[in-house]
């Protein structure tokens, strides 16, 4: 549910796809061009939800994750947000602190202290632009209550799960464009029910993480609910983006394992979303344990 | 006649959801007037069917299964967010969603949308429970192929004349009417040539055979039409028109039954979790639970935007197939965990409990069979909603 209207969003979502398939070094800027802060204004979770959509189906790494972070807690300027231990990048000219989050604790660390401990990542996605804070990095408390903490967890995790929805659909459409041009016994390929099959799981899965996310978005719920409706989103997302990359790299054939074709990119990109801040595996884990320790089993979306 | 507001129930759906909410929890002074259904299941599903359709009643002499029907189909206004919050609070209360509710809930919109006239002599007995219906679309030799049916509707003066049978109808046993996908073109017209007609089971040349389900529960029934006379005046929709009357009734049999699915899931998940939880769950079996419930809440999260989508008057079409989808994901997945958690118990135990788990794994089973296959849905995808090039014949 959004203050903006249908038209609006449609008009703001190619406007962004515009920006993130452009050079994401002039993207505040970009951003500011767009009245961006308005759409924000209106509605914050709306935004995000398209924002972090676009950067997902550019197939873009940025470090807008920092900003739903420190907005959530209330962090001054010139913080960055390592991710237990993973920054989105280098810090830049102008960084005062890093927050070290985690699931249940922050800790703020002044730059000073950061730099001599960053390790680029060399990873599974090959042009990722992560570092790695080294674990003797620990830092002070933060001063933010178990709730706002919770809070910003799960807005976290909300804008992660809208960019694996993002990265999907991309490699979804990938998928259906090759199946369509591509012939094989005179036919082509998207004829075939298995492969036909496939894609419609893929979008099945993918509309149902769409679902899942929207009603994840329980602003006027308690905290817990707040934050198991964001590890249900993530989980969600997660198991989305393996059916979805699984179906996407078979429907390609030997083109789907190489760097001649974009499909490794969202693998990969998808992947690395998918560990952030709790993998698929991790969160399902979590909510069942929850459920035995005596959580309800509460549905979250309402009608 | 629900008390004091109901004006304001009937235009907020959310009022309504608490007002209910009340209204169904067991009370503190007074008698329990829902006792006999709280946590009652019965043996068999044609007592089952009858004790559900009791609760109905009782509801309906309230007012408050009224909510969500139209005023002219005996409701009192409102919308289908109104009978999804009926179905949830139900499950929240400890009480089941009636069996009859099930098939209602596809049938009843359709009724009210191609034969208001039928609906408003029907409809409101329905909805009292004084009866129950089934539908009957699938027979031998038309399962996925449903456009293949042969079950014969011929004109004669001011009435048709029904030949044929039908197979798989849930309630069938006991329902009072058949709602029926009936051939009144040639087989060569495909689907252009049904008709959807309302036969009343006592009617000549009707007999009905139940046929149990692998749990030793008729669920289900097989129809046979022998030169059964039907008042043409009993048609829902044009004659030869009865696909596109299909069709729309399909939005409501891939919606609101998934949401019930949710609902009555989450139920069954609080049991299950309360029966295993403080003792020793077997490796893997903690993340299934949590995969299950995240499973049950995509599911609901869906159906909560389709039924939006319905209350807004937006068509929904062949996207409800991925509703359908996450039905069969959350029901068969909820019911295998049920056989893991429970192990030896599922497959040896002599309780009700364990024979309840039982009977409901083999009814999860159909999660991936009625109201198309899942291999169907996954095709209503493909070619309408990802339009990718037709799959030929081979
Ligand atoms: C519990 C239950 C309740 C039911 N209630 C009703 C009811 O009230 N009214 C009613 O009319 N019907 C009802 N049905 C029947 C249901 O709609 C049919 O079972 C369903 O349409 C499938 O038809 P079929 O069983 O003949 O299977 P078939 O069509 O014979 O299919 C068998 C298998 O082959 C697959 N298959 C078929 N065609 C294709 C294809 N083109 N491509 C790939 N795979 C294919 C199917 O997916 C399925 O796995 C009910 C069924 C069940 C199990």
């Amino acid at each position: 549910m959004t203050a903006l209207d249908a038209q609006t969003l449609a008009s703001v979502r190619v406007s962004l796809d515009e920006v993130l398939a452009g050079t994401p070094g002039d993207l505040s800027s970009a951003l500011a061009e767009l009245g961006w802060a308005d759409v924000v204004e209106a509605d914050r979770e709306t935004a995000a939800v398209l924002l972090f959509g676009a950067q997902g189906r550019a197939l873009a790494s940025t470090r807008l994750l920092d900003d739903v972070v420190t907005h959530a807690l209330g962090s001054p300027e010139g913080t960055v947000v390592a991710y237990a231990g993973i920054l989105l990048g280098r810090p830049e000219e102008g960084t005062e602190q890093v927050v070290v989050l985690d699931e249940n604790a922050a800790a703020v660390l002044p730059i000073t202290e950061v730099s001599g401990r960053l390790q680029p990542v060399r990873g599974f996605d090959r042009a990722t632009t992560w570092h790695r804070l080294d674990t003797t990095a620990s830092g002070e408390p933060l001063d933010v209550s178990a709730e706002t903490l919770a809070l910003a967890v799960a807005a976290a995790r909300r804008a992660l799960t809208a960019e694996i929805v993002g990265v999907c659909e991309t490699a979804l459409a990938m998928a259906v464009s090759h199946t369509t041009v591509r012939h094989q016994y005179g036919r082509p390929l998207a004829s075939f029910q298995a492969v036909r099959h496939a894609l419609a799981e893929a979008h099945a899965a993918i509309e149902n993480t769409r679902a899942t996310l929207e009603a994840a978005a329980v602003a006027d719920a308690p905290v817990a609910t707040v934050a198991r409706a964001a590890r249900v989103a993530k989980h969600r997302a997660g198991t989305t983006q393996a059916l979805v990359m699984r179906h996407v790299v078979q429907v390609h054939g030997a083109m789907g394992l190489t760097l001649e074709s974009d499909v490794h990119r969202a693998v990969t990109r998808a992947a690395a979303l998918d560990v952030l801040l709790g993998s698929s595996r991790e969160l399902s884990t979590r909510l069942g344990l929850d459920l035995l320790s005596g959580a309800p089993a509460e549905p979250i979306a309402a009608i | 006649m629900i008390p004091e507001t109901a004006a304001d129930l009937v235009a907020d759906h959310r009022a309504y959801a608490a007002a209910l909410r009340a209204h169904l929890a067991p009370p503190r002074q007074e008698a329990d007037r829902f006792a006999g259904w709280r946590g009652v299941r019965h043996r068999t599903t044609e007592e089952q069917c009858a004790a559900d359709a009791g609760l109905m009643g009782e509801l309906h002499a309230g007012g408050w299964n009224r909510v969500g029907w139209p005023a002219e189909a005996g409701g009192l206004g409102g919308d289908v967010r109104h009978r999804a919050v009926l179905y949830d609070e139900l499950i929240a209360a400890g009480l089941a969603i009636p069996l009859p509710s099930l098939v209602l809930e596809v049938l009843g919109p359709t009724l009210a949308r191609f034969a208001p006239a039928l609906a408003a002599e029907l409809l409101p007995r329905a909805l009292a429970g004084l009866e129950w219906w089934g539908q009957g679309f699938s027979e031998p030799e038309a399962g996925s192929d449903l456009a293949g049916l042969r079950c014969r509707a011929s004109r004669d003066g001011d009435a048709y004349v029904v030949s044929g049978q039908k197979l798989w109808t849930s309630l069938g046993a006991t329902a009072s009417r058949f709602i029926c996908l009936v051939r009144t073109g040639t087989v060569e017209s495909r689907h252009r040539g049904l008709s959807m007609i309302v036969i009343d089971r006592d009617s000549p040349g009707v007999s009905v055979r139940p046929v149990a389900i692998a749990s030793g529960r008729n669920e289900l029934a097989e129809i046979f039409f022998d030169d059964v006379r039907v008042s043409a005046d009993r048609l829902v929709g044009p004659e030869d028109g009865g696909w596109g009357v299909a069709m729309y009734l399909m939005q409501f049999e891939r919606s609101m039954y998934p949401w019930q699915v949710a609902a009555a899931g989450l139920g069954r998940l609080r049991d299950l979790v309360g029966t295993v939880r403080g003792s020793e769950v077997p490796d893997g079996l903690t993340t299934r639970i949590g995969e299950v419930y995240a499973d049950l809440v995509t599911l609901r999260a869906r159906s909560a935007q389709t039924i939006r989508r319905l209350a807004a008057g937006e068509p929904v079409g062949p996207e409800a197939a991925v509703d359908k989808i996450a039905t069969a994901r959350a029901e068969t997945g909820l019911h295998d965990l049920a056989r893991e958690l429970l192990g030896t118990d599922f497959v040896l135990g002599g309780s009700v409990r364990h024979e309840e788990w039982r009977e409901e794994w083999w009814y999860s089973r159909s999660a991936t069979i009625l109201g198309g296959s899942a291999e169907v849905q996954r095709t209503v995808l493909a070619d309408h909603v990802l339009r990718l090039p037709k799959e030929m014949a081979s």
